[in-house]
């Protein structure tokens, strides 16, 4: 518990009446000086919202004290309050304070208060040493809190972001029937690889695609753990029975791959993702051509197909002509032999 | 036996083999002797092995699927292992086995369609309707 021995003392403790009775007067005398120094951020927090916040904490740390004696921080009776500091300084790590300013604000009450302190004990110098040692403590405590719990929720963001991150740098896009994309973006690490890889394996199940193009246009820096990465995703989709193209290689990329002596042999690679996909058409049996040329070829086709048709007309006239004559001559030969029977004529 | 219980189907001139649970090391090498009497006995041109019901293949049966494949390819067969599950995909690259000189596909349809498109493996059917076709051509010109 308290370190200097003197047990609950609490009716006498000066700070708490300092704190409750002349609670403006430290408010204004805070709120000025967090003005006046450069910390102050206006953009970041209105004035009132500052005001409010101080006097809070001036009537928490008051209600407190008088509850916990001269208990340390731990004590439950600053529960509150700590909680409180905990909401403070969650939203500053928010907007962006850094954490020096955000121990500054709450430390800053020291250079108020001890001086009135001072004042309301005037000679008796021993009292206020220990008041003043206690509540100098207590303000120790309450800017680490504030430090503290600024880190945690700037970790915080930052495992936010990270998820995100993460979830954003695996898209897997179909591109066309069997064929999928995947643009690689950044850098990539151990989790992100093993992240894509399933992501792209379960792509395929369910698209059932046979062709996956690998675009690492976005990957600024390669190294054998990254081309290793790449080779198991290949590979691991080639079991599964899709072929991979990887496209995008920069020159710089190409260069570090073939010093580091990494064998890229068993993957098929193209300059840019346009000649990746235009591959990709050809393996599933597909082309892309101009809309000139498919409509030359088709008129071209159409020309042939009209030819063959007027041909066909042409034969099919002559196959008429010789079906009349023919009909002709049956006839003749019908009135010529007139007891035969008509179904033993045949052309 | 359990390596028995895995059927092996002759539809024209491909083997299917669809395994349908997990097997122990002396139930695919059964497999494997099955696979290759059945190639000597059918005289067939293809091997397609479905394994999209494992979800466990350890190196043993890794090693094993690539021998069968190099076996059936001396005896003048392909083999196709079909529809291998994500998991395992990445199991195997984990382990750094590729079962080099297998080829995989994703389906049985794509299977079937690689086996007769690549390595002019065709139904038995297939084959008579065209002689058939054929004939009735020479019939019409003559």
């Amino acid at each position: 518990m308290t370190d200097n021995s003197v047990p609950s003392s609490q009716a006498s403790l000066r700070i708490v009446d300092l704190l409750s009775t002349r609670r403006d007067e430290i408010l204004n005398l805070w709120i000025a000086g967090r003005l006046e120094s450069d910390d102050f951020r206006d953009e970041l927090i209105t004035k009132i919202d500052l005001r409010n916040q101080s006097r809070q904490i001036v009537e928490m740390l008051a209600r407190s004290i008088r509850e916990a004696g001269e208990a340390d921080f731990e004590h439950p009776a600053f529960d509150d309050l700590r909680d409180f500091l905990n909401e403070i300084s969650r939203m500053r790590a928010v907007k962006g304070y850094t954490p020096m300013e955000n121990a500054t604000y709450i430390l800053s009450l020291r250079d108020v208060v001890i001086p009135l302190l001072a004042e309301e004990f005037e000679g008796s110098s021993e009292s206020l040493v220990r008041e003043m040692n206690y509540f100098t403590r207590l303000l120790d405590k309450m800017g680490l809190v504030m430090v503290d719990n600024y880190i945690r929720s700037r970790e915080e963001i930052i495992h936010q972001q990270r998820a995100d991150m993460m979830e954003l740098s695996t898209p897997v896009i179909k591109v066309w029937d069997k064929i999928l994309t995947l643009p690689i973006i950044g850098t990539l690490d151990s989790r992100r690889a093993q992240m894509m890889m399933e992501a792209l394996l379960q792509k395929i199940v369910e698209t059932s695609s046979t062709i996956a193009i690998l675009d690492i246009t976005g990957v600024r820096t390669m190294d054998t753990l990254v081309a290793n990465h790449l080779i198991k995703t290949v590979t691991a989709a080639r079991l599964m029975g899709a072929r991979c193209i990887l496209t995008g290689v920069s020159p710089a990329i190409a260069q570090t791959m073939v010093q580091l002596g990494i064998d890229l042999s068993q993957i098929t690679t193209r300059a840019q993702m346009s000649d990746g996909i235009k591959l990709a058409l050809e393996m599933i049996g597909r082309a892309v051509v101009s809309a000139k040329a498919l409509s030359q070829a088709a008129n071209g086709a159409a020309d042939a197909a009209n030819a063959a048709a007027q041909k066909a007309s042409a034969l099919a006239a002559h196959g008429t002509s010789i079906t009349e004559s023919n009909r002709q001559r049956e006839k003749e030969t019908k009135s010529f032999f007139s007891p035969m029977p008509p179904n033993d004529i045949q052309q | 036996m359990e390596g028995s219980r895995i059927p092996i189907l002759k539809v024209g001139r491909v083997l299917i083999v669809p395994i349908q649970f997990d097997m122990d090391d002396q139930t695919v090498m059964l497999l494997q002797e099955r696979i290759l009497s059945e190639l000597e006995r059918t005289g067939a041109r293809g091997v397609l092995i479905d394994i999209s019901l494992l979800e466990m293949v350890d190196s043993f049966i890794g090693r094993v699927l690539s021998d069968i494949a190099a076996m059936a390819r001396i005896m003048d067969a392909r083999t196709v292992v079909v529809g291998m599950q994500p998991a395992v995909a990445i199991t195997l690259v984990e382990l750094g086995l590729e079962l080099r000189g297998v080829d995989t596909v994703l389906n049985v349809d794509e299977g079937i369609k690689l086996l007769r498109s690549e390595f002019g493996i065709d139904d038995e059917d297939d084959a008579g309707n065209r002689e058939l076709s054929g004939l009735a051509e020479q019939i019409n010109r003559s």
